[in-house]
C-alpha cells in the first residue's frame, strides 16, 4: 500500500498542476466588427447581432454596432433586409426562400465599410431520432447522447445547441414571512424554482467518415451529481443545425483554439476569423461565421424516477443550522436575508436560516413555472 | 630480476673489452674517463672489488660517463656520475649497489623495528610521484621492452608505422577513441571504431602512452625498427563501475578538426540526475549547449535553431523516428547498453546527412567476449536486465537487455476505479551480437523494439512501436585502409484505436519503414592526409494513414491516405589535410539525389493559384516505379583548424546539409501521432546552411577547457503548418502546410572542468530562431509574412552539471539550469458570439511564458569494492525540481463567466525524489 501511495504521489505530480497566469494585455486597439447568428430558413425569425471586439482585460458590455444596414443576397438575385430591433440587434421576420439558392449577408456599418461573406448554401437538417441519457457511475455523472441520421446521406456535419430547464427546491419550505414587522402566511411560495441554462460550448459532429450518414451517441452533456439538476425534474431542448464542412471546420478550430488549448498535444492558438471578410477595407479583420438552414428541436424531460434505480443527487441541504428567534426578535428581521422555516411554542419562538436555504431563487432560477414544462 | 641481472653480469664478464683509466680499491675511486658506457663502468668497478651491481641494462644504456676523480668514496664519486640522470642509487651493508630509475631503493629496516616494546614509527618514506609509477612497476607488459619491426642491429634514420587494436584486457572489446601518443616529439592518434591506431613514428625507442576513459592509463617501451604491430591492451578501472568518472576529452576539443561535437559518455549521463532516477541519454543531450527543447515532457531537440525533426538520431546506424516513451517522458534507449553519445551541432562529417541540424550517433558497447556477465536496475517505474556473455571465446558475444515499466500493473492494483481503468505502459528489447572473424573482420548485428501503450481513462488507446536492425561489417584491407558496411532497417507506426461507441469504433494507423545501405570507406595515406568516401542508399515507405471500422456494428468508413515511396541516394569524399601541425583543414563533398516514387496519384493544381482543394483540377497517375519527382543537390563540408599554440585553437567551418523527409506537426511537443511526409513535387527538399567559428582553449594543463562557438544558420523550405488545417489523413497535405524559411544565430560558451573531484561543465547559450514564410505575400504566411520566434527560441539558456566524488563510493551531483521562456501566442482581444466571449489571437508566439528555472541533485553510492564478489551494486537517490517551482510548460486561455482567463500549466510542480538500485554481476 505504502508504495502506492508513493506512485499516486508521482502520478499526481506527473498529471500536472494548473495556477492561474496573468499575462501583461497584449491587445489590439482595433475595434473589429462581429456577427454573430444563422439564417433561418425554415419559417423562423432570424436574429443578427453585431458587435465589435474589445481588449482582453476589458470587462465592460461589448460594444454594440448599431445603425449598420444588413441584407442577405441570394447567387439568383434575391435580397432580403433585415430591420434593426434594438441597437445591435436586426432581425429578418420569417419568409420562404428559394431552396437551391446560395445566400451572403452583406453589411454595411455606420462608419461606411463594407462587409461581405462568402455563398453559403442554406442547409436541411434531418431530424433528431432521439436523446437518450446513460449515467457513468464511477463517476457519478449522467449524460445525455443525441443520435440522428440523414436517410440522404447529405447533412453530414452537425451542430447542436441545448437548453436545459430543470425544478429545483431549496432545503427549507417557508410557509411564513415577515411583513412590515408581522409574521404573516407567505403568499409566494419560494419553494420551487425553475431555471433554464444554455451552455455554450461548441457541440459538433460528423458522420464524415462514416458509411452512413449517422450520428450515433453524441455526448451533448454530462451533469454531476453535486449540481442537484436532476433531483426533481428536467428538461433538454436539443435544437440540431446541419453544417457546411467549412462551417464544421470553423466552429472546431474555434472550440479547439477557445476551448481546449494549452495540453500537450493541443494545436497551438492561431486566428480564426470566419467566412465574412471587409470588403472596403481588406485589412480590417471581421469575426463570424455565416451559415443558413433549418432548425429542428428535441426535447427530452426526465425525473428520477425514469431512471431505474439510479439516484442522480442528494437531498439539498443547508450548511448552517437554524436559529432560534424570540417573536420580538424575529418581527425585526427582514425576508430578504432570512427565512422563517419554522415555529415553537411556549414561548413564541421562530427558526430561522439564511434565504439561500429556504428561497430558491437565491440559486439563480425564477418562481415562474415554463408553461409546457 | 636478479637473475637475468646475473646473466647480464655473466655475459660482461665473457666478454673482454678494454676498461676506461678508473681504478677503484673498495673504498675510493681514482682517475679518470671519457664518455664511458655505464655497463663499462660497473665491470671497472666490480673487477676489483667486492662491490655487486644490480641494474636494468634497459635504464642505463644511454648513461655516458666523463669524470675525473681523486680519492673519492664512492658514495661521492656515483652521486657525482648519476646527478646528470634521473637514476638513484643505494648501497647496503653487504655492498650490493642497486641502481633504479627516479627513486632508490631503501635499504635498511627502520630503526626500532625489531623492539617489541618500543613504540615506533615504522613506515617506510617510500614515496612515489603517483600510482600510476606503482602500476608500472607492478605491469610486466609495461616493464618490456617491444621490438617492432624487423629488428635490425643499427636503427635507420626516418620514420615507421606502429599499428594494432587497443582492446579491454578484461572483455576483450575494442577501446574506442583512445588516445595513443608520445610525448617527445608529440605525436598522437586516436583509436578508431574498431579499437585500431596507426602511428608514424621516428625510428627508435619511445614510450607509447594510451589513455581512454575508463581505463588505467597504458604505457609500453618500444623500440622501433621498421613497419610492425603491437595491440594493446587496458586494464578497466574497476573501482569506478564504468559509472563515476566525467570523460575527460584531454585536449581532443583544441586538437580535433573538428566543431560543434559534443561527445558523452555513459559514465557521464549516470551522474546526471533525472526525474525518474533512471538514466536517460536524451535528458543529458539537451544539458549541451545549442540544444533546446519546447518542455519537459519533451525528448524533441531543437538544435541550433533546427525542428526536432531536423536531427538524424541513429542508434548503431539505424535510423530512429521516436526516441521516446510514454509521450516524452523517458527516452528509449536503455542506459545499460550505450556507450557513448556523439552530437554534431554544426560540421556534420560527409559521411553523415539527409537531416538539416544535427546528427545524434548512439552506440552501444560490445557484450562481453569473455565471461558471462549482467547488470540491471530497478527505480520507481521502471525495471531493467542486461545479460551478456561469449558465444564463441574471446571472439563472439551475445548481449540481451530489456527494460519494462511495471506501472501499468500498479495502475490495476489501484482500487480507485477512475485510475484503474488507465493503462501506461512500455517496454524496450534489445539483441546484440559481435562476431570477431579475424584481426581484419567484424561483425555486428544489433536489433531494437520498442513499444508503448497508453490509455488514460478514456476509451482511446494509443499505441507506438518502433522496430530497428542493423548489421555491421567493419574490415580492415590493409592497415591505413579500412571499410565499414552497413545494412540498416527501421520501422515505426502508431495506432490508435477508439471504442467509446461502437458504432463509430475506428482504428487509426500510420507507418513508416526505410531500408539502407551504406559503404564508409576511410583511408590514410600517410600521417598529414585522411580521407573518407562512400556511398549510401535509404529507401522509405510511407503510410501516411488509414482509418479503419472496428467491430461488427462499427458504421466507420474504411479510408487509406495512398502510400509513398522514395529513394534517397548519396555519394560522398572528404579529406583531411595537416598542411602544418598547426593549420589543418577538411574539405567534403556529399551529393545527394531523391527520387519520389510511384504507384501514386498526384494532384495538380490549377497554375498561379495556390494550393488549395478547391484549385485542384485534376490527378495524375503515376505507375509503381515511376519517378514523379527527382531532386538532386550538392552539400559541402568545410572546416579549418588553426592551432597557434598547443593549448589553443581557432575553428571556422562551413557546410549545407538537404534533407527530404519530415514531420508535420502542429503541436507543441512532439506527439507520437505525428507524421512523416517524404518531399514530393510540392514539397520541396528542406536545405540548411552554416557558419560556424570557434575559439578553444585549455586552461591548467587540460584540467579546464573554454570554449565559444558562434554560427548562424539559414534553413529554407521548412514546413510550417497553417492556421487550423488538419494534417493526420490528410490527402493533399501540401494544402495544409506553407514553406517557410528560417533564421538561426547564436553564440555557445562552454566551461568544463574534465578532472579532478570536482568535475562538470557549465554552458551559457544566446540564440535565436526566426521563421517566415518563403511568400511573404501568400494569405496564409503567419503574421502577415513577417518573421516570427519559432516555438523552441528560447534568447537565453544557462546550465550547470557538476558532480563532487567525496570519494571511491560516495558522488554528489548537481545540475541547474536557467533558460528563457518560450514564446506563445497571446490573445489579442476578444469578442462575444452566439452569446460567448471568446479570445482571438493573431501573431504567432508574440509573449514569453516566465523563465524556466530548475535544480536538481543526485546521490551515487557505490558498493564496496572488492573485485570478487557476487555482484557490484549503487544506489542512485536523486531529487529532481529541487526547488519546487512549477515551470511552466504551456499557457491557455479560457473563457470564464465571461472573462478570459489565462492559465499555466506544468508538469513537475513540486520536488520528485526517487531511488534507484543498479547492480552489475
Amino acid at each position: 500500500m505504502k508504495y502506492w501511495g508513493l506512485f499516486f504521489g508521482i502520478l499526481l505530480v506527473v498529471s500536472g498542476c494548473i495556477d492561474p497566469f496573468k499575462p501583461a494585455d497584449t491587445s489590439l486597439s482595433n475595434r473589429y466588427l462581429v456577427v454573430s447568428g444563422f439564417l433561418n430558413t425554415g419559417g423562423d425569425t432570424t436574429v443578427i447581432t453585431l458587435s465589435r471586439t474589445q481588449p482582453v482585460n476589458d470587462n465592460t458590455p461589448s460594444l454594440v454596432e448599431s445603425g449598420a444596414s444588413i441584407q442577405v443576397g441570394g447567387d439568383r438575385g434575391t435580397v432580403h433586409v433585415f430591420q434593426e430591433i434594438r441597437p445591435g440587434t436586426y432581425i429578418l421576420t420569417p419568409r420562404r426562400f428559394v431552396g437551391e439558392e446560395n445566400l451572403r449577408i452583406q453589411i454595411r456599418t455606420r462608419d461606411g465599410k463594407t462587409y461581405v461573406s462568402d455563398y453559403v448554401p442554406a442547409r436541411q437538417s434531418p431530424a433528431i431520432d432521439s436523446v437518450t441519457w446513460q449515467p457513468d457511475r464511477p463517476n457519478n455523472l449522467m449524460r445525455f447522447l443525441v443520435h440522428t441520421h440523414d436517410p440522404s446521406n447529405n447533412s453530414r456535419f452537425y451542430r447542436w445547441k441545448i437548453e436545459e430547464t430543470y425544478q429545483y427546491q431549496s432545503a427549507y419550505y417557508s410557509g411564513l414571512e415577515v411583513v412590515k414587522q408581522e409574521i404573516v402566511p407567505r403568499v409566494v411560495d419560494v419553494y420551487s424554482c425553475w431555471r433554464t441554462d444554455r451552455p455554450t460550448n461548441i457541440l459538433i459532429g460528423t458522420s464524415a467518415k462514416l458509411s452512413e450518414d449517422r450520428i450515433q451517441s453524441f455526448p451533448l452533456v454530462a451533469i454531476h451529481n453535486s449540481s442537484n439538476k436532476l433531483l426533481v425534474k428536467y428538461s433538454l431542448l436539443v435544437k440540431q443545425y446541419t453544417l457546411t464542412q467549412a462551417a464544421y471546420e470553423y466552429w472546431d478550430m474555434l472550440a479547439r483554439t477557445s476551448e481546449t488549448t494549452g495540453g500537450l498535444f493541443d494545436p497551438q492558438p492561431s486566428l480564426i476569423t470566419g467566412n465574412i471578410r471587409c470588403e472596403s477595407h481588406p485589412e480590417e479583420l471581421a469575426f463570424g461565421f455565416f451559415s443558413a438552414g433549418t432548425e429542428r428541436s428535441f426535447r427530452l424531460t426526465v425525473r428520477p424516477i425514469d431512471f431505474n434505480g439510479w439516484f442522480p443527487g442528494t437531498y439539498p441541504r443547508c450548511s448552517v443550522e437554524p436559529d432560534t428567534l424570540s417573536l420580538e426578535e424575529s418581527v425585526l428581521t427582514s425576508d430578504n436575508g432570512r427565512k422563517i422555516i419554522g415555529m415553537l411554542d411556549m414561548p413564541t419562538r421562530y427558526l430561522f436560516v439564511p434565504s439561500n436555504c429556504a428561497d430558491c431563487r437565491s440559486l439563480g432560477g425564477s418562481l415562474n413555472k415554463p408553461s409546457w414544462f | 630480476m636478479r637473475a637475468l641481472l646475473f646473466c647480464i653480469f655473466l655475459l660482461l664478464v665473457f666478454q673482454s673489452r678494454s676498461f676506461g683509466q678508473l681504478t677503484f680499491d673498495g673504498r675510493v675511486v681514482n682517475g679518470s674517463c671519457t664518455d664511458l658506457k655505464f655497463d663499462e663502468l660497473v665491470r671497472t668497478l666490480e673487477a676489483s672489488s667486492d662491490y655487486y651491481f644490480y641494474y636494468n641494462k634497459a635504464d642505463t644504456d644511454s648513461v655516458r660517463i666523463t669524470a675525473q676523480v681523486r680519492n673519492q668514496p664512492l658514495t661521492n664519486f656515483l652521486t657525482e656520475v648519476l646527478r646528470e640522470t634521473d637514476l638513484k642509487f643505494a648501497i647496503d651493508a653487504r655492498h650490493h649497489v642497486f641502481i633504479t630509475k627516479e627513486r632508490p631503493i631503501i635499504t635498511s629496516l627502520p630503526i626500532g623495528v625489531f623492539e617489541v616494546d618500543q613504540d615506533v614509527d615504522t613506515s617506510i618514506s617510500y614515496s612515489f610521484h603517483d600510482r600510476e609509477i606503482t602500476a608500472r612497476l607492478l605491469s610486466t607488459a609495461e616493464n618490456k621492452v617491444y621490438d617492432i619491426g624487423v629488428k635490425t642491429y643499427r636503427i635507420r634514420e626516418g620514420v615507421a608505422t606502429v599499428s594494432g587494436y587497443v582492446r579491454n584486457i578484461v572483455t576483450g572489446e575494442p577501446v574506442v577513441g583512445a588516445a595513443v601518443f608520445i610525448e617527445k616529439p608529440s605525436i598522437g592518434v586516436a583509436t578508431d571504431a574498431l579499437g585500431y591506431y596507426t602511428l608514424t613514428l621516428p625510428r627508435g625507442r619511445h614510450t607509447l602512452n594510451v589513455r581512454s576513459v575508463g581505463m588505467r592509463e597504458g604505457h609500453r617501451q618500444i623500440v622501433l625498427y621498421s613497419n610492425g604491430k603491437l595491440n594493446i591492451e587496458l586494464i578497466e578501472n574497476v573501482v569506478a563501475l564504468k559509472e563515476i568518472q566525467v570523460k575527460s576529452d584531454l585536449d581532443a576539443t583544441v586538437a580535433s578538426n573538428q566543431m560543434g561535437v559534443s561527445k558523452l559518455t555513459i559514465t557521464t549521463m549516470k551522474q546526471v540526475p533525472t526525474a525518474f532516477g533512471e538514466t536517460d541519454a536524451l535528458r543529458v543531450v539537451l544539458t549541451l549547449p545549442g540544444v533546446k527543447s519546447v518542455g519537459e515532457s519533451s525528448t524533441g531537440l531543437n538544435v541550433r535553431g533546427g525542428s526536432t525533426d531536423q536531427n538524424l538520431i541513429l542508434f548503431n546506424d539505424a535510423t530512429v523516428y521516436n526516441p521516446s516513451h510514454l509521450f516524452g517522458f523517458f527516452s528509449a534507449f536503455n542506459p545499460d547498453i550505450l556507450k557513448e553519445i556523439e552530437l554534431y551541432k554544426s560540421d556534420m562529417p560527409a559521411r553523415l546527412g539527409g537531416r538539416l541540424s544535427s546528427v545524434l550517433d548512439i552506440t552501444t558497447r560490445e557484450g562481453n567476449k569473455k565471461k558471462f556477465a549482467g547488470s540491471g536496475g530497478i527505480g520507481l517505474l521502471t525495471g531493467r536486465l542486461t545479460l551478456e556473455g561469449p558465444l564463441i571465446k574471446e571472439r563472439t558475444s551475445l548481449m540481451v537487455s530489456g527494460r519494462s515499466s511495471y506501472s501499468n500493473w500498479l495502475l490495476k492494483q489501484v482500487s480507485d476505479v477512475r485510475y484503474n481503468r488507465s493503462r501506461a505502459s512500455f517496454y524496450d528489447v534489445n539483441v546484440q551480437v559481435n562476431h570477431e572473424i579475424n584481426q581484419r573482420n567484424s561483425l555486428t548485428l544489433t536489433g531494437y523494439l520498442s513499444n508503448d501503450q497508453f490509455k488514460f481513462n478514456s476509451d482511446t488507446v494509443y499505441r507506438y512501436e518502433s522496430q530497428l536492425a542493423a548489421l555491421k561489417w567493419k574490415r580492415i584491407f590493409h592497415p591505413k585502409l579500412f571499410g565499414t558496411f552497413t545494412a540498416s532497417y527501421s520501422r515505426y507506426r502508431y495506432d490508435i484505436q477508439g471504442d467509446q461507441f461502437p458504432e463509430n469504433a475506428y482504428q487509426l494507423k500510420f507507418g513508416i519503414r526505410q531500408y539502407n545501405v551504406k559503404a564508409d570507406l576511410s583511408y590514410l595515406p600517410n600521417i598529414r592526409h585522411t580521407m573518407d568516401m562512400g556511398i549510401s542508399s535509404i529507401l522509405y515507405q510511407v503510410h501516411p494513414g488509414s482509418f479503419f471500422p472496428k467491430g461488427e456494428t462499427s458504421l466507420v468508413m474504411p479510408e487509406e491516405v495512398q502510400p509513398e515511396r522514395g529513394l534517397e541516394t548519396a555519394v560522398y569524399f572528404s579529406e583531411r589535410y595537416d598542411i602544418t601541425p598547426k593549420l589543418a583543414i577538411t574539405g567534403g563533398l556529399r551529393v545527394s539525389m531523391f527520387q519520389y516514387l510511384g504507384p501514386k496519384q498526384v494532384a495538380q493544381y490549377a497554375e498561379n493559384l495556390p494550393f488549395d482543394k478547391q484549385y485542384i483540377t485534376g490527378f495524375r497517375s503515376y505507375g509503381s516505379g515511376a519517378v514523379i519527382q527527382h531532386y538532386m543537390g550538392p552539400e559541402y563540408r568545410f572546416s579549418l583548424r588553426y592551432m597557434p599554440t598547443p593549448t589553443l585553437s581557432v575553428k571556422a567551418g562551413f557546410n549545407t546539409t538537404r534533407q527530404y523527409i519530415q514531420m508535420l506537426s502542429n503541436t507543441a511537443a512532439i506527439s507520437p501521432t505525428d507524421v512523416w511526409k517524404l518531399s514530393d513535387p510540392y514539397l520541396k527538399p528542406q536545405q540548411g546552411t552554416q557558419y560556424s567559428l570557434g575559439v578553444y582553449k585549455n586552461l591548467r594543463a587540460g584540467v579546464i577547457e573554454l570554449s565559444v562557438e558562434g554560427y548562424y544558420k539559414d534553413l529554407k523550405n521548412v514546413l510550417d503548418y497553417k492556421s487550423g488545417d488538419s494534417l493526420i489523413l490528410n490527402k493533399q497535405i501540401e494544402t495544409a502546410v506553407i514553406s517557410t524559411i528560417g533564421q538561426a544565430y547564436g553564440v555557445e560558451v562552454l566551461l568544463k572542468k574534465l578532472r579532478g573531484k570536482l568535475n562538470g561543465w557549465a554552458s551559457y547559450t544566446y540564440s535565436r530562431t526566426l521563421l517566415r514564410a518563403s511568400d511573404p505575400t501568400s494569405p496564409d504566411a503567419p503574421n502577415r509574412g513577417k518573421f516570427y520566434p519559432a516555438n523552441y527560441d528560447k534568447p537565453h539558456d544557462f546550465t550547470l552539471i557538476s558532480n563532487y566524488k567525496v570519494n571511491r563510493r560516495l558522488s554528489f551531483s548537481l545540475n541547474f539550469t536557467y533558460s528563457t521562456g518560450r514564446p506563445y501566442t497571446p490573445p489579442v482581444g476578444k469578442y462575444v458570439m452566439d452569446g460567448v466571449v471568446r479570445p482571438y489571437y493573431a501573431d504567432r508566439n508574440q509573449n514569453r511564458i516566465p523563465d524556466y528555472i530548475r535544480a536538481d541533485v543526485g546521490i551515487n553510492i557505490e558498493g564496496n569494492h572488492r573485485v570478487r564478489k557476487l555482484a557490484h551494486s549503487s544506489w542512485t537517490l536523486s531529487v529532481y525540481n529541487l526547488l519546487g517551482r512549477k515551470n511552466p510548460y504551456s499557457v491557455y486561455f479560457v473563457t470564464e463567466n465571461g472573462k478570459i482567463n489565462g492559465y499555466q500549466l506544468s508538469i513537475f510542480g513540486q520536488p520528485i525524489p526517487s531511488i534507484t538500485y543498479n547492480f552489475k554481476f
